[in-house]
């Protein structure tokens, strides 16, 4: 019984992670959004794209339903193959991400190396964590 | 002036976001002190927000873009407030760390939003 209680308590930081998260994907993409979707509309609907996912997670991770719990899934999963995807995608082929001669990086660019690799850790620990918690039921 | 409130800011935000964590630690539930510690990071981004619409609103220009710095800024308000109201609602010692989590959140974007506005 203490034993669920504490890993509850774990899985409530990881759903403030993903909150914080959540909050500075959208943040940025409601910005980039904003005032200069045009300059490089792909990297800038790929941050918006993540900041979704995020929001999605979070809502998802915190409820426990088994509905949401495959929301979960889905969610954390998409995001995982997002951040491999781009983080690849960004070291292989630069000028995807290159608009007028300026390199445009996005959420997911360098597997999150600006948001300190935060990205590409969540979603791991996230599937650990629903692993986890499925085991315990 | 500004440029020393702002490197006071950071390090005040990274100090308290790091002390909570280690409150978290020592398994304290949140407190007074642990929502006040908040509260003044909260207090230090009201100043920094007035400040900045004074500024701007007296030509000056950020470095940067001066829309991504109040994006920023707004964004920063929002933490501690959430942060706060979780550890209301739920009163554990996860609080704590969420409550720590929130102050070095603030600290990283203060640090990013110094870049924006000083180059």
């Amino acid at each position: 019984m203490a034993k669920s209680k504490s890993s509850l308590g774990v899985g409530r930081l990881l759903i403030a992670a993903y909150a914080v998260l959540a909050l500075a994907a959208t943040g940025r993409a409601g910005y980039e959004l904003a005032a200069k979707f045009n300059e490089a509309p792909l990297p800038y609907a790929l941050s918006a794209t993540s900041a979704l996912i995020y929001i999605l997670a979070t809502i998802a991770l915190s409820r426990s339903t088994s509905g949401w719990r495959k929301v979960a899934y889905a969610a954390v999963i998409v995001e995982l193959s997002g951040v491999l995807l781009i983080g690849t995608a960004s070291l292989i082929w630069p000028e995807l991400f290159t608009f007028n001669g300026k390199l445009v990086k996005t959420v997911w660019s360098f597997f999150g190396i600006a948001y300190g690799f935060v990205p590409v850790a969540l979603p791991v620990l996230g599937l650990l964590w629903l692993r986890k918690t499925k085991a315990a039921q | 002036m500004v440029e020393l409130f702002f490197q006071i800011q950071v390090w005040a935000a990274a100090a308290i976001g790091l002390i909570l964590l280690c409150f978290g630690l020592a398994k304290r539930k949140p407190s007074l002190i642990s929502i006040g510690g908040l509260a003044i990071i909260q207090l230090g981004l009201l100043v920094q927000l007035v400040f900045s619409i004074i500024l701007v609103a007296g030509g000056s220009r950020a470095k940067g873009d001066t829309v991504e710095f109040f994006a920023y800024i707004i964004v920063a308000l929002i933490v501690p407030i959430g942060a706060a109201f979780w550890a209301l609602i739920e009163r554990t010692r996860w609080s704590t760390y969420v409550l720590g989590v929130g102050g070095l959140t603030v600290a990283i974007m203060l640090a990013r939003m110094h870049q924006i506005w000083f180059g």
